[in-house]
């Protein structure tokens, strides 16, 4: 065990290495400058442009551009091209609004994913069977800003509850209950929007595994006991089809950051998703790489995680 | 997008035993047990008779070919300067932001075009990108994944390596990345999708050589004395197309999504060149005032990706026989 993540970790660490390379090269190979004015601006002086580049070490070699960052980043000194504050802090301060989207995102995704997987699973090969699984697919092909502005229209005309940012304006001064209301509210909008796909994926998931599950030969056996049919389906099947709740949450991690970009936006939701498209639009360079480094991280760490929960759950995996 | 990325992964379609669906030079006589009357019966024929059977796939394969034919028909339409039913940039500012109606049946936008026409006119560009980003990302992934699967060894590692350090990027972000910093335009889109997105398919390929470089036709391929490279294209890679195929329709489907919401968020295709994601980022400030704006557009995407998801997961289904009891 120890041994397996010790040598996971130094895997992770030699992989985030690569994707830093891979993503400096991508960001300062392309064209254009990180420098916020235009190049032919008049009222900006040779001095001032070449006092930014000195700043943010624009007027070193690539290379050492690249080990200054990396050193500056291990040291959570890395600070925004933008607005000069530190990029630890930045994401820090969206790290509760992220976290509480995707948290409920997450129960959507299994509120609804696992009871639909389950009664698709059961009436395979009749028409509910082909229903689920025409409607799984119907719900991956729907385009994000579409199912947001469709929400917004539907909700402000029809029930007419706030849902753009984080909160009201002026809520501040209401009583907790209206402030818990408020807030629930406006998470609750772009929260559906993550889950729906995510629902549609885990559906389908608990479906092939509970199917795979009904086939073998305990299940037989169970029927054969005379066992009533839901005790088959919930206490014998089910249980040997959750590796995919696992692999759910092995996927919520990832999510945090390139999920949400569009839905974000759109909601004005302060996520980490809309922060990563602002330094996209200003070419704020240090925020872009840490954000990619971030968003590898959470992936390997997913990945780590939904191994070691298998393990846990299942005793004929071990982790060698 | 992870909830993409997961469905990827999740249905990926599971070729990985059983009978193989494409014809190669071997096993095409190899299950012939149910043969009944039919004397030319393939793996391959088989496959395109379990899949004219299956009712969704069939229809939604219906729907594919109509919408290839309309975005073939109004792409050379709009180069001939035939406008119909009517120009997708012409302006007509007294009839703008109006409703459905009998002149305008999905009515027009704040420039007072015509929704239809500019939905009609921009169907190539999504069916376009759909096909040359996945053609792209299957050529690199099946090179690879071949070259991966059959060297083995150090040179397998070293490119499995990459390929892990590829896929540990948050997929959406990192092209958004990229295209915000090249510049919008189609031809930059469809070649940063496509570089960027082979991973998936080498692991595939990969996956498939590994069982099949052991079989014995190969080593009798190689007995003969067939170098290596007639090896890998003329006898094992007809065998691992299958499975490639079925991800490659599916992940048309894929394509499509990412292009509408980078031409949503204004890096894709540049106006006044209509696509399905920009008749939508046109319409958003109106949102609350035009409906029509952003649902019909919303259609079009709904339905050609839902006809590829539709269409693949029936041609998964045809071409790995050993899953039907699961459909």
């Amino acid at each position: 065990m120890l041994t397996f993540l010790i040598r996971r970790v130094l895997i992770a660490i030699v992989l985030l290495f690569v994707v830093s390379v891979i993503s400096w090269f991508i960001i300062t190979l392309t064209p254009g400058s990180p420098l916020p004015w235009s190049e032919l601006n008049p009222k900006i002086s040779q001095q001032t442009k070449d006092l930014y580049r000195k700043k943010f070490h624009f007027d070193k070699p690539l290379h050492v551009q690249y080990f200054l960052m990396m050193r500056d980043l291990i040291q959570g000194k890395l600070v925004s091209n933008k607005d000069e504050r530190p990029v630890i802090l930045k994401i820090g301060e969206r790290l509760p609004a992220t976290l509480a989207l995707n948290g409920v995102s997450l129960i959507l995704t299994f509120g609804f994913g696992i009871p639909l997987g389950i009664w698709s699973a059961r009436y395979s090969g009749r028409w509910p069977g082909t229903l689920s699984t025409v409607g799984a697919f119907l719900a991956i092909s729907l385009p994000t800003f579409w199912t947001s502005y469709l929400l917004c229209i539907f909700l402000v005309k029809y029930v007419q509850v706030p849902i753009l940012g984080l909160r009201t304006f002026g809520v501040e001064h209401t009583s907790f209950v209206t402030l818990m209301l408020d807030y629930a509210w406006h998470l609750f909008a772009p929260a559906l929007v993550l889950a729906v796909g995510g629902i549609a994926v885990e559906s389908r998931y608990i479906r092939a595994s509970l199917l795979e599950a009904l086939s073998a030969d305990y299940i037989r056996t169970a029927r054969a006991k005379g066992l009533p049919e839901a005790v088959v389906l919930y206490k014998h099947a089910l249980r040997n089809s959750l590796r995919p709740f696992i692999t759910g949450i092995g996927f919520l991690l990832p999510g945090m950051i390139g999920g949400s970009v569009i839905v974000e936006s759109i909601f004005g939701y302060p996520g980490m998703g809309r922060m990563g498209y602002q330094a996209v639009l200003e070419r704020d360079y240090p925020v872009l790489i840490t954000l990619n480094l971030v968003g590898a991280a959470l992936v390997l760490a997913g990945n780590l995680l939904a191994d070691v929960l298998y393990a846990v759950v299942d005793p004929r995996v071990t982790l060698e | 997008m992870p909830e993409r990325q997961a469905k990827r992964r999740g249905m990926r379609p599971g070729g990985e035993r059983g009978e193989r669906g494409m014809a190669g030079e071997a096993g095409s006589t190899a299950n012939t047990g149910e043969m009944a009357g039919a004397p030319h019966r393939t793996p391959l024929s088989d496959a395109m008779r379990r899949f004219r059977r299956s009712g969704v796939g069939m229809s939604a394969f219906v729907v594919l070919c109509i919408l290839f034919v309309v975005g073939v028909a109004f792409f050379v339409l709009g180069r001939a300067g035939v406008h119909w039913p009517y120009d997708p940039n012409a302006t007509e500012l007294e009839a703008k932001l109006k409703p459905p109606s009998l002149a305008h049946p999905l009515g027009t936008d704040n420039l007072g075009r015509d929704v239809l026409s500019r939905i009609l006119h921009g169907t190539y560009v999504s069916l376009t990108v759909g096909f040359v980003v996945v053609g792209i990302s299957a050529i690199i992934g099946t090179a690879v994944g071949a070259v991966s699967g059959y060297a083995g060894g150090w040179l397998d590692n070293a490119i499995m390596r990459i390929v892990d350090a590829l896929m540990c990027f948050p997929s959406f972000f990192l092209i958004l990345t990229v295209i915000a910093l090249l510049g919008p335009g189609l031809w930059k889109i469809i070649v940063v999708m496509g570089v960027l997105g082979w991973t998936g398919t080498a692991r595939l390929v990969r996956a498939e050589f590994l069982t099949l470089r052991e079989m014995d036709y190969v080593v009798a391929a190689r007995a003969l004395g067939q170098r290596t490279v007639p090896i890998i294209f003329r006898h094992i890679l007809p065998n691992a197309l299958a499975p490639v195929f079925v991800s490659a329709v599916l992940g048309v489907s894929g394509a499509i999504l990412t292009e509408a919401g980078l031409s949503y968020l204004g890096f894709g295709v540049q106006p006044p060149q209509p696509t399905w994601g920009n008749i939508v980022a046109d319409g958003r400030t109106y949102v609350l005032d035009a409906w029509w704006l952003i649902f019909f557009p919303g259609v079009a995407i709904l339905v050609t990706t839902l006809a590829f998801y539709l269409t693949g997961d029936a041609l998964r289904q045809a071409l790995t026989p050993s899953e039907r009891k699961t459909e």
